[in-house]
């Protein structure tokens, strides 16, 4: 509840659905052509913050997930 | 009451959510021109239906709650339909006007801009609700998204079918719909950061939303439903209307759970 990174990653992809359904029912061009731009800033924004925090840290909880100063740390 | 980005970030979130859920009449894709014709006449119904579950089962009682006098909430849900009602002449005499001055014939019926209207002013004050509730406990704020979605989600299909019945196009309707539904945006970012003057407004806007939709589905909605008059209509359209009233009964039961949790 209280992790910022969990309520922007639920934010970025409400927005990405949000913006996908949108762009289907635009007609004009510009419109649409400036949607999935932005569309695909924010995914390559969310996939960059995947990459670089979530997986990093994901990794090492697995591999200190049995190693007693890793929780001693944290905590 | 205390605001964090955290806080925020979640009450932005919820309204999205919500905003999604005005993206669920995109149902109306998947069917056929002259099906979605011969559904839309039971839409209206059920947009009726739920417009007044919400009105009087929701809106007024809530209002009565957060006021404290019967008789004031009745006389702003007076306010609101008569509010609404001047809204609507201006629609009409705007109307009459284009098609006078500019000699282009506007297809779309006043039903269906007024229904625009009440809806925005109603998800405003869903708005209001999801950041006070996330200001109080964030635990409440997510029950209070939940109920709101669920009364929204009917609503909102039944809001397609009256636009498409009032003349947009089934792409305008979901798209105008959904434009109308980012007010609960608006109204959660005014509550997080004027709390006190959004708490009191709620006063006077819950019942105004009520007299907006008692008068939309009064006026503009059940004449429509009488235009068709055999008996599958009678029938359908009767048992659509009472379970749009009763959906709306069950969201109460819902809320009391999610509340209780």
């Amino acid at each position: 509840m209280n992790n910022l990174d969990t309520c922007l990653h639920i934010l970025g992809i409400e927005l990405l659905a949000i913006f996908g359904l949108v762009w289907l029912l635009l007609d004009e061009q510009p419109i649409k052509r400036m949607l999935s731009n932005v569309f695909m800033v924010l995914l390559g924004l969310m996939l960059a913050h995947a990459v670089t925090h979530l997986l990093p840290n994901a990794i090492a909880r697995f591999i200190y997930s049995s190693h007693h100063p890793f929780y001693s740390k944290k905590t | 009451m205390n605001l964090s980005l955290e806080i925020f970030t979640w009450a932005i979130g919820a309204s999205l959510v919500v905003s999604l859920a005005s993206l669920s009449g995109l149902f109306v894709f998947w069917l056929s021109p002259e099906r979605l014709n011969r559904v839309t006449p039971y839409l209206v119904a059920l947009a009726v239906g739920v417009l007044l579950g919400d009105a009087f089962i929701h809106l007024i009682p809530d209002a009565v709650k957060r006021q404290g006098s019967v008789s004031e909430v009745c006389l702003m849900t007076l306010i609101g339909v008569f509010i609404f009602f001047v809204l609507e002449k201006w629609v009409r005499w705007r109307h009459d006007h284009s098609q006078d001055f500019t000699g282009v014939q506007d297809t779309i019926r006043p039903m269906a801009k007024m229904n625009l209207m009440g809806d925005a002013i109603h998800n405003f004050v869903d708005g209001i609700l999801i950041g006070g509730s996330f200001l109080v406990d964030p635990v409440l704020g997510i029950t209070t998204t939940f109920a709101i979605v669920a009364h929204e989600i009917p609503q909102e299909i039944g809001d397609v079918g009256a636009l498409v019945y009032g003349g947009y196009s089934p792409k305008q309707a979901v798209l105008y719909n959904f434009y109308c539904s980012l007010t609960v945006i608006v109204g959660a970012v005014f509550t997080l950061l004027l709390s006190q003057i959004a708490e009191s407004s709620l006063l006077f806007l819950l019942p105004i939303a009520a007299g907006g939709f008692i008068y939309i589905a009064a006026t503009d909605m059940i004449p429509a439903l009488h235009e068709h008059s055999s008996i599958p209509n009678l029938i359908g359209q009767t048992t659509i209307f009472a379970l749009g009233i009763g959906f709306m009964q069950s969201v109460i039961v819902l809320e009391n759970i999610l509340l209780a949790l």
